[in-house]
């Protein structure tokens, strides 16, 4: 199965060729709705956590939790964890894409520390086939 | 007969308020091990009945080896060094994994009021080598100076620090009540087993329980406190480096300033100077100290108990 990528660049293909033959028709709009429509209904999101040293996006990583959008999708703690990303930005240079943001106005205590590191969740739309 | 008992030393207990955790390696009679897990193995270890069997008497009745475990002169010297004498064993567990059990879960044990002495240890002992695909303990050193609800540790996956403790047949893992901690996922076709006890601390340090040198702990300890990074950011460092030594002068049995909240209209600098009384780790340290004896601190009011203890007036007078 194709990707929404794949299909509307190879529709744009098919356009081209038909421009120089009389143009595309309104039932080659249709066929590209249909197709953009299929190929979208595939999609789930991905969830990346990942937890900052600082709220800064360029600042090393602490901890990361991905969850796929697949039935029984488990993580599991590793003694040699296979870290996919060193920073957030890291993570967006890959496409992810930052919904959550830490939260700079968090309660402040001069002398405790709790929360190790800054949350940051990243989402990123892929076609999945189960 | 009496035993020798083998305190820690003076870098041990160091290293366990840094890390949050120690690993004894006693060497046992031959065949204790081995033991231990037959007897395991026969009565399925008793399951937790916290009704009936609050201090889990029913696991020692089951697995009478594990007295000789934690009866070893290195483990009771242990528990001895940090906890004093005439601490108590509250409560026993048999935390063993299945073939195909456990996962991640990421937590502190009890609830949510913490302080940052030591006044319950968990002590681990794993009675066979713990291979990494056998659902090995996981912790992350450090946490222990961390207050943090469980619930919200649960978007954390594998963390950077993290220590998987893979360990050798017979270790005893002395862990900080606080410490951070997860079980794992045992994808082997063997059974691990970690019995959990619980150690309480009986009455206040009065002074070190452990092999002291007071001529040479000082800076040693000093020193550690301000240079060993284990995790989070440095503004937080910075803070630890402080619980790291408030937890030191308890166990020193000098508590009285270093175990207690700044008053809202008590001067930081004159707070800090009391609070951190010897600890110059830094420059600003010495600042602190100068200004001040120039202000006289309030002390906390006294606050509710604990069984046997006082909570931390830090931690209660927050708000």
């Amino acid at each position: 199965m194709n990707t929404t990528r794949e299909t509307v660049e190879q529709w744009i293909e098919q356009a081209r060729a038909k421009a120089s033959n009389g143009g595309v028709t309104a039932e080659d709009l249709d066929e590209l709705r249909r197709a953009v429509q299929l190929s979208t209904a595939g999609l789930r999101q991905r969830l990346l956590y990942l937890h900052a040293d600082t709220p800064n996006i360029k600042s090393a990583l602490v901890s990361f939790y991905l969850h796929e959008p697949v039935a029984g999708d488990s993580t599991q703690l590793s003694v040699t964890p296979d870290w996919p990303y060193n920073t957030v930005h890291d993570a967006m240079i890959d496409g992810w894409r930052v919904i959550h943001f830490p939260q700079q106005m968090a309660p402040f205590d001069d002398r405790e520390i709790a929360v190790l590191g800054y949350e940051f969740i990243l989402e990123k739309w892929e076609e999945f086939c189960e | 007969m009496n035993k020798t008992l083998t305190l820690l030393d003076d870098d041990q207990v160091i290293s366990f308020i840094v890390q949050g955790y120690l690993l004894l390696e006693p060497e046992y009679a031959p065949g204790l091990n081995e033991m231990v897990c037959q007897q395991l193995d026969e009565t399925g270890g008793a399951p937790v009945n916290l009704r009936d069997d609050p201090h889990g008497q029913a696991l020692l009745n089951q697995t009478p080896a594990l007295n000789d475990i934690f009866g070893h002169p290195e483990v009771e010297g242990a528990a001895i060094s940090l906890m004093g004498e005439g601490y108590e064993v509250y409560e026993r567990y048999n935390h063993m994994i299945k073939p195909g059990g456990g996962g991640m879960g990421w937590h502190q044990d009890d609830v949510n009021i913490r302080h940052h002495q030591t006044r319950r240890l968990m002590f681990l002992y794993y009675p066979q080598d713990v291979t990494p695909d056998m659902g090995p303990t996981f912790i992350v050193p450090g946490t222990h100076f961390r207050n943090m609800p469980t619930d919200r540790m649960q978007t954390y996956g594998n963390f950077r620090h993290q220590v998987p403790l893979t360990v050798k047949a017979g270790t005893v893992a002395v862990v900080h009540m606080d410490l951070w901690h997860s079980a794992s996922h045992n994808s082997s076709d063997k059974i691990r087993y970690m019995i959990k006890y619980y150690l309480d601390r009986k009455s206040e340090p009065a002074g070190p329980n452990w092999n002291h040198d007071p001529a040479k702990a000082h800076g040693h300890a000093r020193n550690r406190f301000h240079q060993e990074h284990v995790c989070g950011s440095g503004a937080d460092f910075y803070k630890e480096r402080h619980l790291r030594w408030e937890m030191w002068q308890h166990l020193l049995g000098n508590a009285s300033e270093s175990n207690r909240v700044r008053n809202e209209n008590e001067p930081a600098e004159a707070y800090r100077a009391k609070a951190f009384q010897g600890y110059v780790g830094e420059p600003r340290s010495i600042l602190f100290l100068i200004k001040g004896v120039l202000h006289v601190p309030h002390h906390c009011p006294s606050v509710g108990t604990r069984p046997g203890f006082t909570r931390s007036p830090r931690l209660l007078c927050r708000a």
